[in-house]
């Protein structure tokens, strides 16, 4: 079988399609939010937003039935910008470390999550298609929903990219430049709640971490200037969106899983092959 | 800290001088507007600091991250992002200045390089120059020649002279009482409260560095004045001895 059939293939099938775009899309969105993720150290926030979306798509579940998309997603989406802004509430005022807090929140929502979907019958499948994604499963609907809510997310990001990266970089410049430090942190943690949210069906939950902060880091060893790292993240995300789901095509592999080991694989080699690596290694403590 | 009640005028250069845990960081963050006194205001030209984007204040080196992805003159142009304004891009205008600021500072040919392959003196050059292209009246510098080479602290203090020029006023928290005294028009001497305000020939008094320094602090006469001798093992060994 040739390069281009081999390509061209999987592309009869409109399921396959309709994955595509939405794997391509949630790669770029992910990486490009995850450049900031991994530029401030959030990772943990991150992954805590993400799994605190389940009680949310479990109560969508309950009151809206499996079937209805369009409730779960804004159940979801509900759920996870209530978290994020919590999150950031308990951290800017609480009386426990911030990551002590973030842990706290993490744990208790997920098991609330895991909790409400025991009650329901028949929850395997649904439980495994929250964790672990369902890419197939994309409709023409959640590929609107994912494009509008994802654009939004990009847009933002370009309008308001260097107050963002002052708040990044320096927070004590933002402060004698009188910028509202705290509301552009709030908006960071708004920005990657609507991401997992719309990268909920194609990686799941407890892989969507992977999507924020692979492809971005592999940039990050890759490159020197932010807004390179933003663009070369943004094409290793959506080409390990791609290529992990023509893997899980051919080798019938769980197709969130394909997508992660691709990012990874890229990660591992721009490890061997980058100019950084010394630096990182210092960075790590490895010599 | 209390007492702490002194002026300073427009154009002046003054070092901020005082033992360790003094309040010289304190101080600075406050004028700032980093931090809110819990009593007494803080008039620059009239206002609160937070009224002000004309105030730039210099961390210590130790709280950037250097691994940061961004060029010298990204960081440079970050001190004009209020001037340009959300939603927008920097301008002709704004480039220009950026480059003048790099000049000033003789970092023009680093201007691409990425922050983390500068060595300190350069790294606190570059900050210089962000206060420069921030237009800044007032720059507050925290302890600017910490973990510098000599050549290196002699660029940055040249710097710091040349601000003069620009009618700015400047800050300078300092351990060095030598420095304080050969490179600037005022200083004040710290210790929790203000012990002396002015030239450094009226406030470096025996009776003064006693008060701030305690037994930590040896003097010698060496014909047209005290010199200070700070003994480093005693302050430096702060945390020990606590």
């Amino acid at each position: 079988m040739g390069i281009a059939e081999w390509i061209s293939a999987p592309l009869r099938y409109p399921f396959m399609v309709r994955g595509l775009l939405a794997a391509s899309m949630v790669g770029g969105l992910s990486a490009v939010v995850g450049a900031f993720v991994v530029l401030r150290g959030m990772a943990f926030m991150g992954d805590a937003i993400a799994h605190s979306v389940l009680p949310g798509l479990a109560v969508g579940v309950l009151t809206a039935g499996r079937e209805d998309r369009r409730a779960l997603f804004w159940w979801a989406l509900g759920t996870a910008v209530a978290i994020a802004l919590g999150i950031g509430w308990v951290s800017h005022r609480g009386r426990v470390r911030e990551d002590t807090a973030i842990g706290i929140v993490f744990a208790g929502m997920f098991a609330l999550g895991i909790a409400l979907i025991s009650t329901i019958r028949g929850i395997a499948v649904d439980l495994m298609h929250f964790l672990f994604g369902n890419v197939l499963g994309v409709s023409t609907g959640d590929l609107h929903l994912i494009g509008a809510f994802g654009g939004a997310v990009l847009v933002t990001v370009l309008l308001l990219y260097k107050e963002l990266v002052v708040v990044s970089f320096d927070p004590t410049l933002a402060r004698t430049l009188r910028l509202r430090s705290s509301a552009y942190q709030y908006l960071l943690f708004v920005l990657i709640a609507v991401t997992v949210v719309v990268s909920l069906q194609t990686v799941g939950v407890a892989l969507m971490l992977a999507m924020l902060i692979v492809p971005a880091s592999t940039a990050f060893l890759l490159v020197r200037r932010l807004p390179a790292m933003i663009g070369v993240g943004a094409l290793l995300g959506v080409l390990s969106g791609a290529l992990g789901l023509y893997l899980s095509f051919y080798w019938s592999v769980a197709s969130g899983a394909a997508i992660v080991l691709v990012a990874i694989g890229f990660f591992i080699l721009a490890l061997l092959l980058s100019p950084r690596r010394a630096r990182l290694a210092r960075h790590v403590g490895i010599r | 800290m209390t007492d702490v009640t002194f002026q300073v005028a427009t154009g002046r250069q003054l070092a901020v001088v005082g033992p360790n845990g003094a309040g010289k960081t304190t101080l600075l963050r406050v004028l700032a507007g980093l931090l809110r006194p819990t009593s007494g205001a803080v008039r620059i030209h009239g206002h609160g600091p937070s009224r002000h984007i004309c105030i730039s204040y210099v961390p210590q080196r130790s709280g950037i991250d250097w691994r940061f992805p961004v060029s010298v003159s990204d960081v440079v142009m970050m001190g004009r992002i209020r001037r340009i304004g959300p939603l927008r891009r920097p301008g002709a205008n704004d480039h220009r200045i950026v480059r003048e600021a790099l000049a000033a500072v003789d970092l023009d040919d680093l201007a691409l390089r990425q922050i983390e392959q500068l060595s300190g003196g350069q790294q606190q050059r570059m900050f210089l120059a962000r206060a420069l292209a921030q237009e800044a009246d007032v720059i507050l510098l925290d302890e600017p020649l910490a973990g510098l080479d000599a050549p290196s602290r002699s660029e940055v203090l040249s710097l710091i002279a040349r601000l003069r020029e620009r009618a700015v006023t400047v800050l300078v928290a300092l351990h060095d009482l030598g420095t304080a005294a050969s490179s600037f028009d005022e200083v004040l001497l710290l210790k929790g409260q203000k012990i002396g305000i002015g030239r450094a020939s009226e406030v470096f008094t025996e009776a003064n560095l006693r008060e701030a320094y305690g037994t930590c602090l040896h003097l010698a006469d060496a014909g047209g004045g005290a010199i200070a001798i700070q003994d480093t093992a005693c302050s430096g060994g702060e945390d020990g001895h606590r």
